[in-house]
C-alpha cells in the first residue's frame, strides 16, 4: 500500500495552493475516505490534489480511474459506456460538467475513520487511459505492484526534487509520481494551465534536480530560456525513441547529470532503462536479460519481452495482454546495429508524436470523408524535432475543378474532428500512391 | 536565393495561418521561440517546411544539437549551416 512507503519526507509542491476544497460548489457534497470505500471512483482535479489523494485512496477504493486535467466531454462519455462509476473527486479546479456520474468534492479529514479502521486489505485497481482525450480513450488496469516493478524502492533518489511536466493521470506522469514516492522525494508540480516557459522557471525557482521527459519535450526544454539555469542530476527519457542527437544534447548541456532512457509501454506494463547515454540498447541483453526481463527478437523484427510478474489485463474487453508462454509482443521494430539493439518504430505503421500514438488508417478514413478526396495515405515524416509527423497523400476525385483548395478543406476537417496531434502537418496533393510490389500502399 | 532570415520570417507566417495559430505582434531578433505563438508542433513543422525550402535542416547537421530560445538564436543557426552562407 502507498501510504506504507510514502513518509513525511515525500511533499508535492505546486504553484497555486489546491489544498482547500474552495473552488467546489457549496451545493455539492464533500465525501471523507469512510464514504468512498470500497467504490469505483474517478479523479478529475489539479494534479497537486490528484497525487495526494492517490496515496489516500490505495487500499481504500476497490477502482481509481485518473482523468486528464483537460478531458472533455467525448472521454467522460466514453469511459462512463465502459466504467461502472460510483463518483467523481473534483477539488473544482477542473471542467467537470460533462459527467453523468455524481460529481464531489472530496476532504480526508472528514467522515468517521472506522471505514479505515483495517486499510490495506484491498488492492486498489487504478485505472490509466491511452489514446488522446478526444480520441477513444482505452482503459488499462494495474495495481501499483506491476506499476513499481521497475522502481528502486530504497532510500535511493530521495535527496532528488522531481519535476513533473507531464500529466499524472497519464503513465509517463503516473510513474514520474509513482518514482518520487517510493523513494520520498520531494516533487514540484506547476500548473498544467501555466506557460511552457514559465513552468521551467518554476521548476529552477523550487530547485528541481530530476526530470523526466519524451525526448520532443527534451527539445522544447532546451529551448526554454531557464533551461540552462536547471541544475540537474537525473535526467530521464521516455515515450519515444531516444536518438544519439538528444542524449548528446542533453549530456553536453547536463554534464554532472545520469541520464536514462526508458523503454516502457503502457500496455505490457514492462520496462527497462538503459543508463550509458547510447540509443538503443546493448545487444548482450538479448541473451542475458535485463533485471527480471527476459527479451527476444521476433521474426518480424519485432522486440518480445517477458516478465514474471504479469497482472494486468484491459477493461470492457479484451484479454489477457501475454501470450500463454508469458511473452508480450511489443509490436516495435527493432535492427540489431553493430553491439547495439535500435528502435526503428511500430510494425503496425503507427506514428509517434511527441509520445502520442496515431493509427495512419484512423487519420485516413476521416480524411476520406472529405468531399473530392478519392484516396489518401498517411505516413510519418521524419522530424528533427518531434520525433515523427504527420503527412498525408490525397489523390483528388478526377472529376474534381479546383485540386488544389483540396489542402485546406482536408486540414479543417481534420482539426474539426482529431485530437490536434493527429492532424497531418503536411497535406500533399499526388497523381497516384507510391504501391509496393505486393500492390499494398507504401507508407 | 532569399536571404535566410526572410525565408523563415515568411514561412513561420504562413505556417502560423495555415495552423490557426496567432503570432506574436512583432517578431524580432530577440523574439522567445516558444512564446512567439507557434507551439511545439508547430516549430517542428517550420524545421521540416524549411529543410523543404532551404535544402537543409541544420538540427540533423549537428552531433549535439543546440536548441534556440530565440528568433535571432534560430536565425543564426541557420546561417551558421547554410551552404550559401559557407560559399560568401
Amino acid at each position: 500500500m502507498l501510504r506504507n512507503f510514502v513518509t513525511g519526507k515525500f511533499s508535492v509542491v505546486s504553484d497555486v495552493d489546491t489544498k482547500t476544497t474552495a473552488n467546489t460548489d457549496e451545493a455539492q457534497q464533500v465525501l471523507g475516505l469512510d464514504q468512498v470505500s470500497e467504490k469505483n471512483v474517478a479523479l478529475h482535479c489539479h494534479p497537486q490534489n490528484l497525487i495526494n489523494w492517490v496515496v489516500e485512496l490505495d487500499g481504500i477504493a476497490s477502482s481509481v480511474l485518473l482523468v486528464p486535467f483537460d478531458a472533455c466531454e467525448a472521454f467522460s462519455k466514453r469511459v462512463e459506456e465502459k466504467l461502472e462509476l460510483d463518483v467523481v473527486l473534483t477539488d473544482g479546479m477542473t471542467n467537470t460538467e460533462h459527467w453523468t456520474t455524481k460529481v464531489s468534492g472530496f476532504r480526508v479529514d472528514s467522515g468517521s475513520q472506522e471505514a479505515i479502521s483495517s486499510p490495506g486489505k484491498r488492492k486498489t485497481q487504478w485505472l490509466l487511459t491511452t489514446s488522446g482525450t478526444t480520441g477513444t480513450p482505452k482503459v488499462v488496469a494495474h495495481t501499483i505492484e506491476s506499476l513499481t516493478r521497475t522502481t528502486a524502492k530504497s532510500g535511493a533518489g530521495s535527496q532528488l526534487t522531481w519535476g513533473l511536466l507531464y500529466d499524472p493521470a497519464r503513465f509517463a506522469g503516473f510513474q514520474v509520481v509513482l518514482q518520487a514516492m517510493m523513494a520520498n522525494a520531494k516533487l514540484i508540480v506547476p500548473s498544467p494551465d501555466l506557460d511552457f516557459e514559465k513552468k521551467i522557471d518554476f521548476l529552477v525557482a523550487s530547485g528541481c534536480d530530476a526530470l523526466s521527459a519524451t525526448p520532443s519535450l527534451w527539445r522544447k526544454i532546451l529551448m526554454a530560456r531557464a533551461a540552462r539555469q536547471l541544475h540537474l542530476k537525473q535526467v530521464t527519457l521516455g515515450g519515444e525513441i531516444a536518438d544519439q542527437r538528444v542524449l548528446n544534447s542533453l549530456a553536453k548541456q547536463y554534464s554532472s547529470a545520469a541520464i536514462a532512457h526508458i523503454f516502457a509501454s503502457t500496455e505490457a506494463g514492462v520496462g527497462f532503462s538503459v543508463k550509458d547515454k547510447k540509443a538503443g540498447f546493448p545487444v548482450s541483453w538479448l541473451d542475458s536479460g535485463v533485471r527480471d526481463v527476459e527479451m527476444r527478437i521476433s521474426d518480424q523484427d519485432t522486440l518480445c519481452l517477458k516478465n514474471t510478474h504479469l497482472n494486468q489485463k484491459y477493461l470492457g474487453g479484451g484479454g489477457s495482454l501475454a501470450s500463454e508462454d508469458g511473452w508480450i509482443d511489443t509490436g516495435d521494430l527493432v535492427e540489431v546495429d553493430g553491439d547495439r539493439v535500435l528502435f526503428k518504430g511500430r510494425l503496425n505503421g503507427a506514428i509517434n508524436i511527441g509520445g502520442n500514438k496515431v493509427v495512419p488508417e484512423d487519420v485516413e478514413a476521416r480524411i476520406l470523408e472529405v468531399p473530392g478526396v478519392f484516396q489518401v495515405a498517411v505516413r510519418a515524416k521524419s522530424s528533427s524535432i518531434a520525433g515523427a509527423l504527420v503527412e498525408a497523400l490525397v489523390v483528388p476525385d478526377p472529376e474534381l475543378d479546383n485540386p488544389s483548395g483540396l489542402v485546406k478543406s482536408v486540414k479543417q476537417h481534420c482539426k474539426q474532428v482529431l485530437p490536434s496531434f493527429k492532424v497531418p502537418a503536411f497535406v500533399r496533393i499526388v497523381d497516384e500512391l507510391p504501391v509496393g510490389s505486393a500492390g499494398k500502399i507504401k507508407r | 536565393m532569399n536571404d535566410v532570415r526572410e525565408v523563415i520570417i515568411e514561412s513561420i507566417q504562413r505556417i502560423a495561418e495555415e495552423n490557426d495559430l496567432e503570432l506574436s505582434p512583432s517578431l524580432n531578433d530577440d523574439s522567445v521561440l516558444l512564446e512567439s505563438g507557434l507551439d511545439s508542433l508547430g516549430f517542428a513543422i517550420l524545421v521540416a517546411d524549411l529543410e523543404g525550402s532551404l535544402g537543409f535542416d541544420p538540427f540533423v547537421m549537428m552531433d549535439e544539437p543546440v536548441y534556440p530560445n530565440t528568433l535571432g538564436e534560430f536565425v543564426a543557426i541557420y546561417k551558421k549551416f547554410s551552404p550559401n552562407e559557407a560559399q560568401a
